[in-house]
């Protein structure tokens, strides 16, 4: 048989599919790179293995549809999708939270750290982040956590409110803080995890955008002890620009948490060339005054490039220091620099005589001159908690 | 001089060779400045590089030929223009895209980018060399093809042009006032083939373009022209930020910065220093954490990252010498620039010896030995850096590191949630320590301390035993203090992470030649900025060198079995032969791809043992491109016959073999850049050779217009190889499985070329099909 071009052809043809599946294939021990598993760690979870809780504060729509009303997106969410955060799904017309019991971040830190200056300084929290932020900062520090679903980033087991409350209370620690990444996407875990504290004596704070609705927000305050809220900016360009949101919420966030009762503290991060003008700051500092009072502390953040923000320069520090000087003149009492480390505006001073009342270095408390709610030098009434 | 006018289109021809080779590298090199990209950044620029020169060859197809003097002539005065003008787009790029010097770009941004600022130099340079190509044939030969000889006289130029560019400019000017001296070059060309082309009518009009270009360029020279472009491309590029100087290094491209009391020196698009308030945190930790560590450090060696306060912390510790090793001298010389007296007191201690050199080149070199080596060089995010990451170098440290000798690096971490391509990037550095050291301690945060060494007591020392030290030796610290010790050494935080990151099963060691830490620190980039494409590498991830060839694989056979049912419904439209036409297009298709693959795999090899490529870059280009020339010159003069088509299988598989030798060869001759320069010469001659076999095989195959169909599946294949091995295949399995891969597509298409040789046996003589 004359073995002619369409034979040769056919047998390379052939050849080539079967040397290819062949070689693709684990039957050729010469590998160079082994196929990298998912399931890397011990934490990652990729099914969801317990009931999902229903959300709390939405509406049921028409054709399955709903309305979520935690926040100011009130996101209309169709059938089998989540809303903005990703973390609320419409399961068959009902809302339900997909993070509740699932968080991605659990450590012990420093209170310093979120920061709360003036509620039990020198103590640790019990800091729980999840997935999901209904933010979009260009700079978000932790951006692993809030820009993505539990599915990517996996979660601690065993994390129910009633587990977490047991492991706090073992392991001694007085406070617990929903922190890292937007708190309100996990309302109802912090809700859960704050009405179980409460019973069990253990101070819950949380540090948020504050972007979350008056209704649920009241609801919440309930069982809380402290806030620290984020006021990234004072003008609606740099919410929407550089944030993906809007200013007045958080404004209306703030004044719901004073006329609440409970413990504010206010962080600014002064991000160079985007919200570092001294006019916006001192308006900013007139409407605290104006609408909180003068005892809320305000805290100035040096920025540092992260995420999108990579190449960005950081803070210079007169800019900080400029802020801090238009928040005093302003009239706010407790001002302080932070992410600078050794910076002296790391410590708070007394309002009324200028002695330093707590000494902090970073997030490490040096000093505590308050005793029974009083500066020690001077007898001024600190605000704050202090016991 | 008038009577030879031909001799002036080839003495164009080697002008074009110049602006050709020096615009590509300078491009390339403000691109990747732009794009604050790395190394495998090269490929998409190279492929739209192919794309835009081929466009311009087609674009001077179109010209009518009884005015291709004119055409000539118009194409070479607009790349004058052209060469400011793509300068000027590439520097100011960030300001077309609309994205901000604060925000990095996405893969889509840098491929639309360099696409947009090439595109008027390549377009007006491949259209140049069309047009004289057939002015001379026009000229010369009166009409016959003897565009070789245009050829080989650019390829002269282009040799010259890198000779030049790495010799004598070596990028140390300014990029606009190389860019006026070789507008300046090319409007003389425009000058001398106006006296040499067109009639006397059109001679004047000819010459006044071509003498106001001359003069306009240089003018531009010593002018202030150069200076306003300079001021107004960083301005644009900058966006409003007070930059206080530019310059571009042997090595890099440093920018200073002003704002407020605040300076800043961003060294090649990314910031490196920060005066008078640098990063406490990261230096701090840096320098204490590491040295506290090891109980009596008397000699350090920094590499890299020094000055801006790093020095001064690790002069505060009571030791005998530091030896600070930092690549480019430029960055430090801008750092006393500043006068900041921070950089001035660190600069001036007496125990200190700066030596400006590659780190690998002085670790190698040195008999000296040392208490702790510190890395301070930045994320391994381009091959630059990533030399000082690899096992290579860990080997080389470990040789220098005395009894009780520790090395210290720093990876970014995380203090609330380590993302999955962080620790993919950790779990790399972890393994490839491991693998040299017996002993390896990580201590996480939001930067996470690696230190390493052969002695165990590494891992007995403790907070109680550093803040001994930290006391014993006085230090003024900041932020290092007992708390803080005790809150990085916390064994929960430890344990916590060990899980994470002990588990190493499937993740890729660092070296030289398999860069996994570039790609690791590349996604985890991409999560940040382009989420949807990391998640298709992360995908790919899991695909191993055969499983790319198979995928290969099937596209060749694809391809074959398209052409074959072509066939049954009747030939591919003018081939008589189509068992040859699909073997010598396949051919043809990936010796494109692998010419690329040689290029780029010499050039990703010489960045990872050598670390100066932009220097080297212009030459190896050049010479590759040489190579090519001689290799068309020689099988241009063999290329008929029935031989033909095997001398075509036999260049494909001298291509293989050289595939499949070269990661080796250029481990192996890592000590000489010479052996990249005659690799470069080898490749470059295979695949030139190729090209003349392969249009006289398809010309045989009773293709019509066979070598524009070469050149543009040729065209394809090089510009599918710069991608795919730029984006995927180096990232994702290193250079020398990159070329292996490749090389097993070579001998599916050099199979197919042997079975079409052995099939058509006895059909085929004298390049025709009986």
């Amino acid at each position: 048989m004359r073995f002619g071009r369409r034979s040769w052809l056919l047998l390379l043809v052939s050849a080539a599919i079967v040397a290819g599946f062949v070689l693709g294939s684990d039957l050729v021990p010469w590998g160079p790179s082994d196929p990298v598993p998912e399931n890397t760690t011990s934490t990652r979870v990729e099914t969801v293995d317990f009931p999902w809780r229903e959300a709390m504060f939405y509406e049921q729509l028409a054709d399955d549809k709903v309305q979520c009303n935690l926040c100011f997106r009130e996101c209309v969410i169709p059938e089998g999708e989540r809303g903005f955060c990703r973390n609320r799904e419409n399961i068959e017309g009902s809302l339900f939270s997909v993070v509740w019991g699932r968080p991605s971040a659990v450590h012990v830190d420093p209170i310093e750290k979120e920061p709360l200056h003036q509620f039990l300084p020198g103590t640790k929290i019990y800091c729980i982040g999840t997935a999901g932020c209904n933010f979009r900062c260009s700079f978000c520090h932790n951006w692993t956590l809030s820009q993505r679903s539990v599915e990517e980033i996996g979660y601690y087991p065993n994390s129910t409110p009633r587990e977490v409350v047991n492991t706090v209370k073992e392991r001694g620690v007085p406070t617990i803080s929903f922190t890292y990444n937007e708190p309100t996407s996990a309302y109802e875990y912090l809700y859960d995890v704050a009405k179980k504290a409460q019973e069990a004596g253990i101070n819950v704070v949380f540090h948020s955008n504050g972007s979350m609705s008056p209704e649920p927000l009241r609801e919440l305050l309930q069982y809380v002890d402290a806030v620290t809220i984020d006021l990234k900016g004072f003008t609606e360009r740099y919410y929407n620009e550089i944030l993906g949101a809007s200013l007045e919420p958080v404004l209306e966030t703030l004044k719901i948490i004073r006329e609440e009762g409970v413990w504010l503290e206010i962080v600014n991060l002064v991000v160079p060339e985007e919200n570092d003008d001294p006019e916006e700051i001192r308006a900013m500092c007139h409407w605290i005054v104006e609408n909180l009072g003068t005892d809320v502390p305000l805290h100035f953040s040096r920025f540092f490039p992260n995420y999108q923000m990579t190449h960005a320069a950081p803070t210079p520090i007169s800019t900080l220091e400029g802020a801090r000087d238009v928040a005093k003149q302003s009239g706010i009492q407790y001002v302080t620099i932070g992410n600078v480390p050794g910076h002296p505006s790391n410590s708070t001073e007394c309002p009324d005589c200028g002695e330093i009342l707590i000494e902090r270095v970073h997030f490490s408390v040096h000093d505590v001159n308050i005793e029974n709610g009083q500066c020690t030098h001077c007898g001024h009434e600190v605000s704050g908690v202090f016991q | 001089m008038k009577g030879h006018p031909a001799a002036f289109v080839l003495a164009a021809a080697a002008v074009i060779g110049v602006v050709g080779i020096v615009i590509q590298v300078l491009l390339t090199r403000e691109l990747l400045v732009v794009f604050q990209g790395n190394e495998f950044t090269i490929g998409i620029v190279m492929a739209n590089w192919l794309l835009l020169e081929a466009a311009g060859a087609l674009s001077a197809r179109f010209g009518r030929s009884s005015r291709t003097h004119q055409w000539f002539l118009l194409a070479l005065a607009l790349s004058v223009l052209s060469l400011p003008l793509s300068l000027y787009l590439a520097r100011s790029l960030r300001w077309f895209l609309g994205v901000g010097p604060a925000l990095s770009l996405d893969l889509g941004q840098m491929a639309v980018g360099s696409f947009l600022a090439l595109a008027p130099a390549c377009i007006t340079h491949g259209a140049c060399f069309t047009f004289a190509c057939r002015a001379y044939n026009r000229l010369a030969a009166g009409g016959k093809e003897l565009a070789g000889r245009v050829y080989v006289w650019e390829t002269v130029g282009t040799l010259v042009g890198a000779v030049l560019l790495t010799g004598v400019l070596a990028l140390r000017w300014p990029a606009f006032t190389i860019t006026a001296w070789l507008a300046a070059t090319a409007a003389a060309a425009v000058v001398l083939a106006a006296f040499a082309l067109v009639s006397t009518g059109l001679r004047r009009r000819w010459l006044a373009v071509g003498l106001v270009l001359l003069l306009m360029a240089v003018a531009a020279v010593p002018g202030s022209w150069v200076a306003r472009l300079q001021e107004q491309t960083l301005a644009l590029h900058w966006q409003g930020r007070d930059v206080l100087f530019h310059e571009d290094s042997y090595y890099g491209s440093i920018t200073a910065m002003e704002t407020r009391e605040q300076q800043m020196i961003y060294y090649d698009g990314s910031p490196s220093l920060i005066i008078p308030d640098p990063d406490l945190e990261r230096l701090e930790t840096t320098a204490h954490v590491s040295l506290l560590f090891h109980q009596e450090p008397r000699d350090i060696l920094l590499v890299s990252g020094g000055a801006g306060g790093m020095l001064q912390e690790i002069q505060k510790h009571p030791m005998d010498t530091l030896d600070y090793v930092e690549l480019d001298p430029a960055l430090l010389t801008a750092a006393a620039r500043l006068d900041a007296p921070l950089v001035r007191q660190e600069l001036d201690d007496p125990r200190l010896r700066t030596i400006p050199k590659d780190g690998r080149l002085f670790v190698s070199s040195t008999d000296r030995v040392y208490d702790a080596v510190i890395l301070h060089v930045g994320e391994p995010s381009t091959l630059q850096t990533n030399r000082l990451y690899t096992q290579e170098f860990f080997s080389q440290i470990k040789e220098r590191l005395r009894p009780g000798g520790l090395l210290a690096l720093t990876l970014p971490g995380s203090s609330s949630h380590l993302g999955h391509e962080l620790l993919r990037l950790n779990r790399s550095m972890y393994r490839t320590l491991d693998s040299v050291f017996s002993h390896v301690r990580i201590l996480p945060g939001d930067i996470n301390v690696y230190l390493a060494s052969s002695d165990h007591g590494l891992h007995g020392v403790g907070p109680d035993e550093m803040t001994a030290r930290l006391r014993e030796r006085d230090l003024e610290t900041v932020l290092v203090t007992e708390s803080y010790l005790d809150y990085r050494l916390d064994d929960d935080r430890w344990s916590r992470f060990q899980d994470k990151i002990s588990d190493v099963s499937g993740t890729r060691a660092n070296t030289d030649f398999n860069p996994a830490a570039v790609y690791y620190t590349l996604g985890h980039w991409g999560a940040m900025f382009s989420p949807q494409l990391q998640r298709i590498m992360s995908a790919l991830d899991a695909m191993g060198m055969y499983q790319w060839l198979a995928v290969f694989s099937f596209l060749l056979a694809a391809a074959v079995l398209w052409l074959w049912v072509q066939r049954r419904g009747g030939k591919p439209k003018g081939v008589q032969h189509w068992t040859i036409y699909g073997a010598v297009a396949c051919a043809v298709i990936t010796t494109g791809m692998a010419g690329m693959v040689l290029d780029l795999v010499i050039l990703f090899a010489f960045q990872s043992l050598h670390g100066y490529v932009y220097q080297a870059m212009a030459l190896l280009i050049a010479l590759f491109m040489a190579g090519a020339a001689v290799g068309a010159w020689w099988s241009g003069r063999t290329a008929e016959g029935k031989q033909t088509i095997g001398r075509l299988a036999a260049v494909d598989v001298l291509l293989v073999a050289m595939l499949a030798v070269l990661p080796q060869y250029l481990r192996l001759a890592a000590a000489s850049p010479v052996f990249f320069m005659a690799a470069s010469v080898a490749a470059g001659a295979l695949t030139g050779a190729q090209f003349p076999f392969a249009a006289s095989c398809l010309h045989a195959s009773g293709r019509p217009s066979a070598g524009g169909l070469a050149y543009g599946l040729d065209l394809a294949g090089g510009w599918a190889g710069a991608l795919i091995s730029a984006v995927f295949l180096v990232p994702l399995l290193g250079i020398a499985h990159t070329a292996w891969v490749i090389a097993g597509v070579k001998v599916l298409s050099s199979l197919l070329l042997i079975g079409a040789a052995v099939s058509t046996a006895g059909h085929f003589s004298k390049g025709t099909i009986r």
